[in-house]
């Protein structure tokens, strides 16, 4: 029935592997059932493509061989997080491989052609579910440190990223224990499924996220608590750093005494006296320990959302400021 | 008649979060209704916690919000430009999840799926918005997309779903 609703528009199926919720037992009436299909060549594919044809939401999502030859071995074998600068392009792109080939590995095999049913037992070894388990201790990591630096100006908005960092850690809890299903809302299901009545508490816990500010202070100093427990320390983590690139949109002006920066000349952000690094550079604009505050200046444009914070492998301490 | 004192700040709020609100609300507020009805409150509560602070967010545009809605970006400020009390009670509506049972659960996604309706009558489009997760919808936001990007283009904003966004997703090089 599944196999009837894909199109050789694309090119020649090689691949096409069944996958979502419903297969993992955590699906309901409303979850949609993806189908994944891998065709010849090296034609991107378009859109993917939903049909409730069925009775039930299908999304066909096409993948071109070239696309998707170099995910296994990248996924495999390069670390994560790496050194040097690392962008929100590069975050998107690891989670995507990561997303798409969860998705392969652990989906069903509706039909495979030459050599790919053993590039689907490939994507079933161990090493997968490490690496998913491996993406969300890093995320966890990363919010937790995002969490930190708004804490003092915007209580609200930190308390947030705690608390996306403490599911963060209990993704990564969950996948190592064996449930490496990407699909982050389903949390509560993994749990349940493992039966960690502690992971449960603490997901009901991080949820409720304070109201106001006055509250935002304990809920971050619980989170910390948490977070040290389930990933440990941030100052532990000393092979890995902070840093900060420029986001999408954002210019710089020289103004007199002053640096104007903007993102799409919608908000800005003026700082006195310094002169931060053009958006054109490649160096990132912060690099540090991930328990150190950026400074002054990096700190505000990380405030004011003008930037993208990585964690990355530690390539020695650096400001990058010009 | 109605002033405009910014004009981009206006077609910024109408453009971007029609939008953001069908290429994130509508999905994540279905995630809740099928949850509920299935009695899985806590993947509801996960999943009302992103629909109200992405609301949050869409109204915040009118005034301070940040355009470029990036999953996965530390410093995005759901609550820019959002009144305390607003965010308070929000809040607390997505809480509500957290204690939800079979009884109370009807009336709770009601109140949620109302606030969602508010917010998109925010927008005072005639004509409601289209939905994604239908046969039409890829094809509709498409056409949302485009009915915006002459104006957005002329006043030096981006396209509202960034094309880089969906191949990088996709573990493109």
């Amino acid at each position: 029935m599944l196999l009837s609703g894909v199109v050789e528009a694309y090119g020649k199926p090689v691949l096409v592997v069944a996958s979502g919720s419903v297969l993992h037992g955590f699906g309901n009436a409303r979850s949609d059932l993806d189908v994944n299909v891998v065709v010849e060549g090296e034609k991107l594919a378009g859109l993917t493509l939903v049909s409730h044809e069925h009775g039930f939401l299908n999304d066909t999502t096409y993948f071109s061989e070239a696309e998707i030859e170099t995910w296994l071995p990248t996924l495999r074998d390069r670390q994560w997080p790496p050194e040097g600068p690392l962008g929100r392009d590069d975050w998107r792109r690891r989670l995507g491989q990561i997303f798409n080939c969860s998705r392969f590995g652990d989906g069903l095999v509706l039909s495979a052609g030459d050599g790919w049913d053993r590039w689907v037992l490939e994507l079933q070894d161990s090493w997968l579910g490490e690496r998913v388990a491996q993406w969300w201790h890093t995320e966890a990591l990363r919010w937790w440190v995002g969490g930190r630096w708004l804490a003092t100006e915007k209580p609200l908005l930190g308390a947030q990223r705690h608390c996306d960092a403490v599911l963060a850690a209990l993704e990564s809890r969950a996948a190592s224990a064996g449930q490496c299903y990407f699909g982050a809302k389903w949390l509560s299901e993994k749990l349940n499924v493992l039966g960690d009545e502690a992971g449960l508490e603490i997901l009901d816990a991080t949820l409720r996220t304070p109201k106001t500010a006055e509250q935002a202070v304990s809920y971050a100093s619980w989170c910390e608590a948490v977070l040290c427990k389930l990933v440990g320390s941030l100052e532990g983590h000393g092979l890995l750093a902070a840093q900060l690139s420029y986001a999408p949109g954002v210019k710089r002006r020289a103004l007199a005494g002053s640096t104007l920066i903007t993102r799409w000349d919608l908000r800005g952000v003026e700082l006195r006296n310094t002169s931060p690094p053009t958006v054109e550079a490649e160096e990132p604009l912060w690099e540090g320990p991930l328990e150190l505050l950026p400074d002054p200046d990096a700190l505000s444009l990380f405030l004011e959302d003008m930037t993208w914070l990585s964690v990355v492998a530690r390539g020695g301490v650096r400001s990058a400021r010009t | 008649m109605s002033a405009v004192p910014d004009v981009r700040r206006l077609i910024a709020f109408r453009a971007y979060g029609a939008v953001r609100l069908v290429n994130e609300v509508q999905g994540a507020l279905e995630d809740v209704e099928g949850a509920v009805a299935a009695g899985q409150f806590g993947v509801a509560a996960f999943q009302a916690r992103l629909v109200v602070l992405e609301c949050l967010s869409i109204r915040g545009l009118a005034t301070e919000g940040e355009i470029d809605f990036a999953p996965g970006s530390a410093s995005f400020d759901f609550f820019a430009g959002v009144p305390p009390g607003e965010i308070e009670s929000r809040l607390s509506l997505a809480h509500e999840a957290l204690d939800l049972d079979r009884e109370r659960a009807g009336d709770w996604l009601a109140r949620l799926k109302a606030y969602v309706a508010e917010t998109e009558e925010l927008f005072g489009n005639e004509t409601a918005l289209p939905v994604l997760r239908s046969p039409e919808g890829a094809f509709s936001l498409v056409a949302l997309t485009r009915r915006w990007a002459a104006l957005l283009d002329e006043l030096g904003l981006p396209p509202p779903v960034p094309l880089e966004w969906t191949w990088a997703q996709r573990g493109t090089r």
